[in-house]
């Protein structure tokens, strides 16, 4: 509820390993932490949550509670259509992504999602392994 | 004309919150998430809150977002409303700002994805709707037992939850907070105050526990009005330093917790 505070803060996180996803526009990851708060935070927590839908076959977390609570199928299709974003083709996320950044988008640049999965010890950061959820140059996208 | 104008806030309770207001309003369109700079964003992400369903069920923040003009007019109408309303008082004017931040607030975190629970500028505006003197007092009073519950509810979470003796837990959420600044080297201060607590987890439990401390402050306020201005000061203290720690900035929050030290100024009712 937007007028009760419960977030993560509140259970302990157990990894020592953290996630960081960005978008890479030919082979080019675009930054985003230069920015001023508000829009830093727009693209850092867009990018994280239109990730864990990739990794979800697009579906975000009221697909699944919707499915579960909503049995009649004429509703099912009404809420779903308003309260779900749908199947969002990455590649024309990406592009509004890459605009939202300040950056110029020609429609023959390529994107990937990255997922980062990086540590923290003794000041230095180090980037364990990366996967690419999403691409535009292989037809993964659907 | 102008030092008439800026005099005229030394007493005037509704135009010293609703200043605040503009200027958080200002803030956000300067950081570049004003509707018309979030441009046509092909995905949102909403919870299980169903403020946002009404909204989102009405399909207002998907056709805000997919119409430039609806967007800019939308942009300038909440600014305008909130300035004329800072120029010339008015309950209806508060009312029509009222809605037209709600919808904006809750367009802006379903397109982000992620809700931060900085709604105060919104609630704020609530007590400033009312035309009687009574209702306003009650409306000022239910709000400041509302941000402490906010607050003193948010300190129990924290209690309760099983985080609070886990000495990695406050550091892992300093890590993951600033991993984006490592990784695009954009290093500073705050990197390196937070490299710090990364590596000194006994002092981040006890930055933890302080801000639990900070937070329960607000129970206080259950009991007593005498200790108000020290309860807004401590939580505006608790935001401040979980912008330069954690890299959660304080907008949003400013004006409502300004209202800890107008309760003299309002019970006398000058507004």
């Amino acid at each position: 509820m937007v007028i009760f505070p419960y977030n993560s803060m509140y259970s302990s996180i157990q990894e020592t390993e953290i996630a960081c996803y960005y978008l890479k526009m030919n082979g080019q990851r675009v930054h985003y932490s230069k920015f001023m708060y508000w829009k830093k935070d727009f693209l850092e927590q867009s990018i994280t949550k239109y990730a864990g839908y990739v990794i979800q076959n697009k579906n975000n977390y009221l697909n699944y509670y919707i499915n579960e609570k909503v049995k009649n199928k004429n509703q099912h299709i009404i809420i779903q259509n308003a309260l779900t974003p749908g199947k969002v083709d990455f590649k024309g996320w990406a592009k509004w992504f890459a605009t939202f950044a300040g950056i110029k988008v020609n429609t023959h640049d390529n994107f990937e999602l990255v997922k980062y999965n990086v540590q923290i010890k003794n000041s230095k950061l180090s980037i364990l392994d990366s996967t690419i959820l999403c691409s535009t140059k292989t037809k993964n996208d659907d | 004309m102008m030092i008439k104008f800026l005099s005229s806030f030394q007493n005037d309770v509704a135009k010293q919150i609703i200043l605040l207001v503009c200027v958080e309003f200002l803030i956000f369109q300067i950081s570049g998430v004003g509707y018309t700079s979030i441009g046509s964003a092909p995905y949102f992400n909403i919870g299980v809150d169903p403020l946002y369903w009404i909204f989102y069920g009405l399909y207002i923040p998907q056709t805000i977002i997919k119409y430039t003009i609806i967007a800019t007019t939308l942009d300038f109408a909440t600014g305008g409303f909130l300035l004329l309303s800072l120029f010339k008082f008015n309950e209806k004017f508060i009312r029509y700002s009222f809605f037209l931040l709600l919808m904006y607030y809750v367009t802006l975190t379903g397109y982000l994805g992620h809700r931060n629970y900085q709604t105060g500028f919104v609630w704020v505006l609530i007590p400033l709707m009312f035309k009687s003197e009574k209702n306003k007092m009650i409306a000022f009073e239910s709000l400041r037992y509302w941000i402490l519950f906010f607050y003193s509810s948010s300190a129990a979470f924290k209690i309760w939850g099983d985080g609070i003796f886990d000495v990695n837990h406050m550091s892992s959420i300093f890590a993951q907070q600033f991993s984006p600044y490592y990784i695009e080297q954009n290093l500073g201060i705050r990197t390196l105050i937070n490299s710090y607590l990364i590596n000194n987890k006994f002092v981040t439990q006890l930055l933890f526990w302080g801000a639990i401390i900070v937070e329960s402050s607000a129970i206080i306020g259950f009991f007593t009005q005498k200790k108000d201005k020290l309860i807004g000061a401590f939580l505006i203290f608790f935001h401040l330093f979980n912008w330069i720690l954690m890299d959660i900035s304080p907008l949003g929050q400013m004006s409502l917790l300004y209202i800890f030290f107008l309760f003299p100024f309002i019970k006398k009712s000058i507004i």
